[in-house]
């Protein structure tokens, strides 16, 4: 460990000889970054690949440019606010190579239909739900089957949504993950924020209070295009943990109910001919 | 009159299955009022089945759920009843694995015939045949085994009764019309006598096991005692009634061969082992199952089959311990069997060794009270057999196949292990079907099923206008909620135009939320089949928190009902 701190510390004095010191430091800060990274995440399989978000801005906040195969994310949310589709859109990209997507349906409320409608392959879903028809954390039965599907090889990628998850248990999901390639996604309350993680990133998902309110009746009215449609759905993404990011960033994305499409928001409603980026 | 025969029939009757079965599942049930109902299309919900308490507060089979609910009401000065849907699938699942249960006491158990026309109306079985034909002995007599088998049942919850008699049909009438006041008498189940018939010549004419509308008419003519049907021409019976009245006095009488079918025929491959010494010891019982496991693996890839379905039995001092390995995909390699029989014995001697509580029915002493023993439970022999398989077609792996996506060995594996302890219920894959009511839009299906001979196939879908028109999870059930409206205008033509707009506010739980936006509504008129149509409609509200949430209106009810969250 400390030959490797010592191996390191030469070869950046090495490539950074004769700049001033004011310029020398986020240069710096950038190279160990990335030495840190890539050092912590050499035992992944799928090395330097990144899964697509579907959204381009989502994807920059990112530090690969996108999700790493290998490694958990989480989306805190209050409900109603599209963590959902926007964690499931993330584990379509994780399945498009093939692999198998294992929903986790400890309520039995999952709906296939939907699923379906955004281009999910169904002959590639395996839907597991509890025995006791709620997932706390003494069920070790649906624990222990979420942690098996991480390991498996030939599945893409792991979502559900879920109550607490035991320290332990997390950090097994994380092992199980990394030896396998596999995308774990959970979405999970708000409530759930304090609570130790092992996520590689965690997202918060809250209201968009920007976008102007619309009026009641939608169809009433002339469709204006100042203001946001009701077919969109606008929320507010905040990463509040990612490993090599800045934490505390956040992005307003805009998620249209007839294309499916998640935009940024905010490039969205300047946008007024109602281009979707 | 009769044919002495030489076989012998053991009948056992669990009178109200459907109770039976809930209150076996779910002990809270236990002296409770609960009936069952079904949606009839034309008679809307109808009580299909009822506790005692129930029947003695007034509740009749056939009759509306509605007017029972009232008298349970009315019965029980409280809302304390249960109302369940039936599910004739469960209940039928629940007796066939009754059945299984049972073949310790006889290798042919079966379960009476249900005529087509019967099942199509709902008819499912709710008696166990064994045929018992030279087995008393084992157990010291016939009324020995019988007793047996009642303990056996009674200690699982079930309360039946028995008869042993020379043909399916006698067995069958004697244990439905004879059998309890028999034991209320002589406190033993009913054994007739090799060539004894003449009890039961007394017996009403249902015994035979007949048409309701054969028996009414009969009832007419003043013919009520099977004796009386007897004393009949038989070309006059004929000539009235059709063949099968004659089928079944035959089959009563034994002139006309009547074979229990066996619920679960023979294996084709199996293997047992008698351990010479009782074992609890479980390092010893996986050794000795994956010997034999890997024999019958050896005997099945000589003949080119895989196995989907592996069943192990474990005879016991407790009594018999069995349980079922199945597979997502055909095989015969022990490596592949033995970890999931490891799982499952894991459950099982957790299962047994726990604090085993007695599950005596007629105790009314309060549960703290009860004595709780720790089972131990030794093995006496141990059998394995394959209950289903294929013909299994070898597929060569790629030699450089570096997508381990497709690997699809790992995932059979996989599936698997999640259904050896997750259960195969819960190991599900979904399809999807044409209805519009979201509830009935797809179906899950097990992905272990070793019944199932199609391949599972990726379903061709209908392009949607919206991609994102329904949310990814919907409520079960949908929770009610309260919406109020804008104020309604005292022009009725303007009151009615108002009614199918969104609420102004809804209120979730103890939350106000302001509605700022709405799409909608989307009217859903369908299910008419299934009982009242559902007639619904449903908006996308955008709330002043910035959530979006999928509610609505019941149209026949005015409530509102909130079914998914985006």
């Amino acid at each position: 460990m400390l030959g490797n701190q010592t191996a390191l510390n030469s070869t950046v004095n090495h490539a950074i000889p004769v700049q001033p010191l004011r310029e020398q430091k986020p240069q710096l800060i950038r190279q160990l970054q990335a030495r840190i990274r890539s050092a912590e995440t050499q035992q992944r399989i799928d090395a330097g690949k990144t899964i697509s978000s579907g959204c381009p801005a989502i994807d920059r906040l990112l530090p690969g440019g996108g999700y790493i195969p290998g490694t958990i994310t989480q989306w805190l949310t209050p409900g109603g606010l599209g963590a959902d589709y926007l964690s499931l859109m993330v584990a379509k990209e994780a399945c498009r190579d093939g692999g198998a997507l294992v929903v986790i349906d400890p309520w039995g409320q999952f709906y296939p239909p939907t699923a379906a409608a955004l281009g999910i392959n169904m002959g590639n879903l395996i839907i597991l739900r509890s025995r006791q028809g709620r997932a706390e954390s003494q069920d070790n039965d649906l624990f222990w089957s979420i942690d098996q599907s991480l390991r498996c090889p030939a599945v893409g990628a792991v979502w559900g949504p879920l109550d607490a998850i035991d320290e332990r248990w997390f950090r097994r999901f994380q092992l199980s993950a990394e030896s396998s390639g596999c995308l774990g996604l959970f979405v999970q309350n708000t409530d759930q924020a304090r609570q130790p993680s092992w996520a590689e990133v965690q997202w918060l998902v809250t209201e968009n209070a920007t976008p102007t309110a619309g009026t009641l009746d939608a169809k009433e009215k002339p469709n204006s295009t100042s203001q946001p449609s009701p077919n969109q759905h606008h929320v507010r993404l905040q990463l509040t943990r990612c490993r090599g990011a800045q934490t505390g960033k956040s992005i307003d994305v805009a998620i249209d109910a007839v294309t499916g499409a998640i935009a940024n928001a905010t490039g969205l409603i300047a946008n007024a001919t109602g281009a979707i980026q | 009159m009769t044919t002495p025969t030489k076989s012998r029939i053991l009948c056992a009757w669990l009178p109200n299955w459907p109770i039976q079965r809930l209150i076996v599942d779910r002990p809270e049930l236990r002296r409770q009022q609960v009936v069952t109902f079904k949606r009839d299309s034309r008679r809307g919900q109808m009580i299909t089945a009822a506790s005692p308490l129930a029947k003695r507060n007034g509740v009749c089979i056939g009759m509306p759920l509605s007017e029972a609910k009232s008298l349970l009401r009315r019965g029980s000065g409280q809302h304390n009843f249960h109302v369940l849907e039936q599910n004739l699938n469960q209940d039928v699942a629940a007796i066939e694995s009754l059945c299984q249960s049972l073949e310790n006491f006889s290798p042919i158990v079966g379960l009476e015939t249900i005529d087509p026309l019967d099942f199509k109306l709902g008819k499912r079985p709710g008696a166990l045949l064994l045929d018992v034909t030279g087995l008393g002995h084992l157990f010291g007599d016939e009324t020995e085994l019988a007793r047996s088998l009642v303990k056996h049942l009674r200690n699982a919850g079930f309360h039946i009764f028995t008869a042993i008699a020379d043909t399916v049909g006698a067995a069958w009438a004697a244990a439905h019309y004879l059998a309890a006041p028999f034991f209320k008498e002589h406190h033993q189940p009913l054994v007739v006598a090799p060539g004894e018939s003449m009890a039961l010549d007394s017996l009403p004419v249902e015994a035979l096991r007949i048409d309701e509308t054969v028996v009414d008419t009969l009832d007419q003519l003043g013919i009520r005692r099977v004796e009386q049907l007897l004393r009949l021409s038989r070309n006059d019976l004929a000539m009235r009634f059709g063949n099968a009245i004659h089928r079944r006095i035959d089959q009563f009488t034994g002139t006309l061969a009547e074979p229990v079918i066996a619920q679960r025929p023979p294996a084709d491959f199996n293997a047992q082992q008698l351990l010479e010494y009782p074992t609890r010891h479980r390092e010893t019982i996986e050794v000795v199952i994956e010997r034999l496991v890997a024999g019958l693996c050896r005997e099945m890839r000589s003949q080119q089959q895989g196995a989907l379905q592996w069943n192990i039995l474990l005879s016991c001092n407790t009594g018999p311990i069995d349980f079922t390995v199945s597979l997502f995909q055909p095989t015969a390699t022990v490596e592949q069997i033995m970890p999931l029989v490891q799982m499952q014995l894991e459950s099982v001697f957790q299962r047994s060794q726990r604090f085993n509580q007695p599950t005596n029915s007629t105790s009314s002493a309060p549960v703290k009270k009860k004595r709780r023993k720790l089972v131990r439970f030794e093995v006496n022999e141990i059998q394995v057999a394959v209950t289903s398989h294929v013909v299994m077609a070898q597929q060569q792996r790629n030699l450089f196949d570096e997508n381990p996506r497709l690997d699809k060995q790992a995932l059979s594996h996989l599936v698997n292990r999640l259904a050896g302890r997750l259960g195969t219920e819960n190991v599900v894959y979904p399809t999807m079907q044409s209805g519009a009511q979201p509830e009935y839009s797809y179906r899950l299906k097990p992905l272990v099923d070793a019944r199932r001979k199609t391949k599972r196939l990726t379903p061709k879908l209908k392009p949607n206008s919206h991609k994102f028109s329904r949310p990814v999870r919907l409520l079960k059930p949908p929770l009610m909620i309260e919406a109020k409206l804008k104020t309604i205008s005292a022009d009725p033509d303007q009151s009615s135009r108002q009614l199918h707009r969104p609420p102004a506010v809804l209120t979730i739980g103890k939350t106000d939320y302001r509605v700022l936006d709405a799409w909608g509504p989307e009217r859903i008129e369908t299910g008419w089949w299934r009982g009242p149509t559902v007639c619904r409609d449903y908006w996308r509200i955008t709330v002043h928190t910035g959530q979006q949430f999928w509610v609505y209106r019941d149209l026949r009810g005015n409530r509102w009902w909130l079914h998914g969250e985006f």
